[in-house]
């Protein structure tokens, strides 16, 4: 997987934006992080929560308008540990949206911080609102 | 619900391609409980575990900094306090928001006495793991069971 070989090896951090390529096989469960996404008028920002991931095990690519963000989770717990009280799954993240919106492709950027990815389309120059004096 | 749909949106700038799960879209703000009631919405969830030693209570808060969460032990209760600010840039517009904000607050009973001089809550990438070391007395409370021939 030599696509994800620059991704950063922090927590924390940038995470490097896949170009087209594959995934490798993932574990058996997969959840829908939750996201936001805002318009920021120079880009589309999107945030997703991805607790227990790493900078590493993010994989994010844009291709052909279609934003696809998944992610690695590895088991937390020990083989000792007895389970009492059980409300969440643990397991690989997915999701998948098309950005309609001419984004500027080569300049996706997406970073991870304390369990939220964080992924900035900055859009292309003619998407960009501009502001027309209006004359009295 | 705060949650808006993104075809809804003006400039219906996205759309999603997984609608698998659609109905499953239900962004709100974190419920704040009242004076004396309790949260309907059980957040954060838990997953408890124990072992011989110890308990360990699992929760996802991702975005949550350690400043504003808050753990507290009394009696058999442990309690998780927290809260997470989401503000919208000003000029910018919100196409979706599914993520909770706000504040909330927990408490759940614990299985047995906990040395509460001992807990440790440890936050990484998101996941509060919080190792509550059972008691002596707990501990103790485990009795071998033998067979009548091993005790003649």
């Amino acid at each position: 997987m030599t696509n994800t070989s620059n991704l950063d090896r922090c927590q924390t951090g940038q995470v490097a934006v896949r170009r087209p390529g594959t995934m490798q096989a993932r574990s058996d469960w997969t959840y829908r992080p939750h996201v936001d996404i805002i318009d920021a008028d120079a880009a589309i920002e999107v945030y997703a929560d991805l607790p227990g991931a790493t900078g590493e095990s993010i994989d994010v690519s844009f291709e052909q308008g279609i934003l696809t963000i998944e992610a690695r989770v590895q088991p937390r717990t020990r083989e000792s540990w007895h389970r009492v009280v059980n409300e969440f799954g643990v397991g690989n993240f997915h999701r998948r949206f098309q950005i309609d919106a001419p984004v500027d492709a080569d300049h996706v950027v997406a970073d991870y911080n304390e369990g939220v990815l964080k992924v900035t389309l900055p859009k292309a120059r003619e998407a960009q609102r501009r502001r027309i004096p209006v004359k009295a | 619900m705060l949650t808006r749909s993104i075809f809804d949106s003006p400039l219906a700038t996205l759309a999603e391609m997984d609608r698998l799960f659609d109905t499953m879209v239900g962004g709100a703000p974190l419920p704040m409980p009242a004076a004396g009631a309790r949260s309907r919405v059980l957040f954060p969830a838990l997953n408890i575990y124990e072992d011989e030693a110890n308990v360990y209570a699992e929760a996802e808060l991702p975005g949550f900094s350690l400043g504003d969460l808050d753990v507290s032990i009394a009696g058999d209760e442990l309690t998780i306090r927290g809260k997470r600010q989401l503000n919208l840039p000003e000029g910018a517009t919100s196409l979706r928001r599914e993520r909770l904000a706000g504040e909330f607050e927990r408490t759940v009973a614990l299985p047995v006495e906990i040395d509460v001089e001992r807990v440790e809550a440890m936050l990484a990438n998101g996941v509060l793991l919080i190792t509550l070391p059972k008691s002596r007395s707990a501990q103790a409370r485990k009795i071998e069971v033998r067979s009548a021939h091993e005790a003649s």
